[in-house]
């Protein structure tokens, strides 16, 4: 599902730099990936989502060559085959649920808002146990209801990568097992991976595999071997 | 269409916000439409009443005084001339002289003496009552009669010039007999009398 080799990225204004010499992450897997603050996880799952473009290396993702499409491009990849979750939920206030749900076909280019798309969303809110607040608003529903709706957001295009940026670090314990049993299963269903960017260590246990973003990172560094990040929690 | 359905949810979400900003928008744009629609019109009439009067005869002084205080009786006013002027006008057989006297005014209005051919040549027409027949009576403009509730039958009273002129001119009593059809001109603020 990934393929990252020799990957290198620097923002134009200097400063920050990352550098992946291997990663790679099966279809179907679930990776949590951690570290401090500051060490590239968010910027990793941009290069992922191609919001952001290698300088150098190889990137492919869900079998797309991600360094060389066009903006237009990554946009429509984006849209068909990245779905994304946030901590802050990212919802949008004056859309009721259902319509956040819906959204990615709003704005997604190449996406098409059709009968399917909407039995998708409906049948989905209601395995996220949501199915009777699609009328509601954001601002009226719960931490844990607004982060269902972003998962269903992020599912209902039937993505083949699920990039989740600290999903649950908004919630309370109880909600955060049931938002992720939720994520996992949705996503195994549509056969989707997910890739987890988390600071909650509690969590750990139940993905497939981590990433200690801080290690690779100084693993990856030139003189350092090629390593294949590995080591799933006891 | 997706952009347009974002925008209408947006616009009902905040429809308060979106009411005021649409009011204020409408404002906005209403304002100077409706002042250069104003203008437009007063520029229009003012040029039509001008364009309607073929030529304006009067002593040798400011030639805007004259204009204006003949063909929208303004306040400022030409040297008058004499009748004997007139006379030699209508000796000519060039034009049909009016004479307009508009020294006077009655409670803010202005007392216009001339002769009745200026009713026919401005068009006016008495709606209420008669046209006058002798000295001493008026006719009111539409508005003048509005504004001031007189009807056929009551009487204004010209303001003197000088109160203290014992010399001068003193008010003179009108009686009047009819109230003019409205133009959306200035006969509507004038009261015409005979001179």
């Amino acid at each position: 599902m990934i393929d990252a080799r020799d990957l290198s990225f620097a923002y134009p204004r200097g400063g920050f730099a990352l550098n992946v010499r291997d990663l790679q992450v099966a279809a179907g897997e679930r990776v949590a990936v951690i570290g401090p603050s500051g060490t590239g996880k968010t910027t990793l799952l941009n290069l992922l989502a191609g919001l952001a473009v290698p300088d150098g290396g190889r990137l492919t993702v869900a079998g797309t060559d991600l360094a060389g499409q066009s903006d237009g491009q990554r946009r429509a990849f984006r849209a068909r085959r990245i779905g994304f979750i946030f901590q802050n939920f990212a919802l949008v206030d004056y859309l009721d649920a259902l319509e956040n749900i819906l959204y990615p076909y709003r704005v997604g280019v190449g996406l098409k808002l059709d009968a399917a798309a909407r039995d998708r969303a409906r049948l989905l809110a209601e395995a996220c146990g949501i199915a009777e607040r699609l009328k509601n608003h954001p601002n009226a529903l719960s931490g844990g209801e607004q982060q269902r709706v972003a998962i269903c957001r992020a599912l209902v295009t039937q993505p083949a990568l699920i990039l989740a940026d600290e999903a649950t670090g908004n919630l309370d314990p109880d909600t955060k097992e049931a938002i992720l049993d939720l994520l996992f299963d949705r996503a195994a269903e549509m056969q989707a991976t997910v890739l987890a960017v988390t600071h909650d260590h509690g969590l750990l246990p139940r993905f497939d595999r981590v990433i200690d973003f801080a290690a690779l990172r100084q693993r990856t560094a030139p003189e350092a071997q090629p390593v294949v990040p590995e080591g799933r929690p006891a | 269409m997706n952009a347009l359905f974002l925008a209408f949810a947006h616009l009902r979400w905040t429809w308060a916000r979106s009411i005021v900003l649409v009011l204020v928008g409408a404002l906005i744009l209403a304002v100077p439409m409706v002042t250069q629609t104003l203008l437009r019109g007063s520029e229009e009439a003012l040029t039509r009443r001008a364009e309607a009067t073929p030529l304006v005869l009067g002593a040798r002084g400011s030639q805007l005084d004259l204009v204006m205080s003949a063909v929208y009786f303004s306040e400022d006013r030409a040297q008058p001339i004499t009748r004997a002027a007139e006379d030699a006008v209508w000796d000519s057989g060039l034009a049909l002289p009016i004479p307009l006297h508009t020294a006077f005014q009655t409670n803010g209005a202005r007392i216009v003496g001339t002769s009745l051919d200026y009713f026919d040549f401005r068009g006016l027409e008495v709606a209420e009552g008669r046209q006058i027949a002798i000295l001493g009576e008026a006719v009111l403009g539409a508005q003048v009669a509005q504004r001031l509730g007189l009807a056929p039958g009551d009487t204004v009273v010209s303001a003197p010039e000088n109160l203290f002129d014992l010399d001068g001119v003193y008010p003179l009593e009108l009686q009047i007999t009819g109230v003019l059809a409205a133009t959306g001109t200035p006969d509507d603020e004038a009261v015409f009398t005979d001179i």
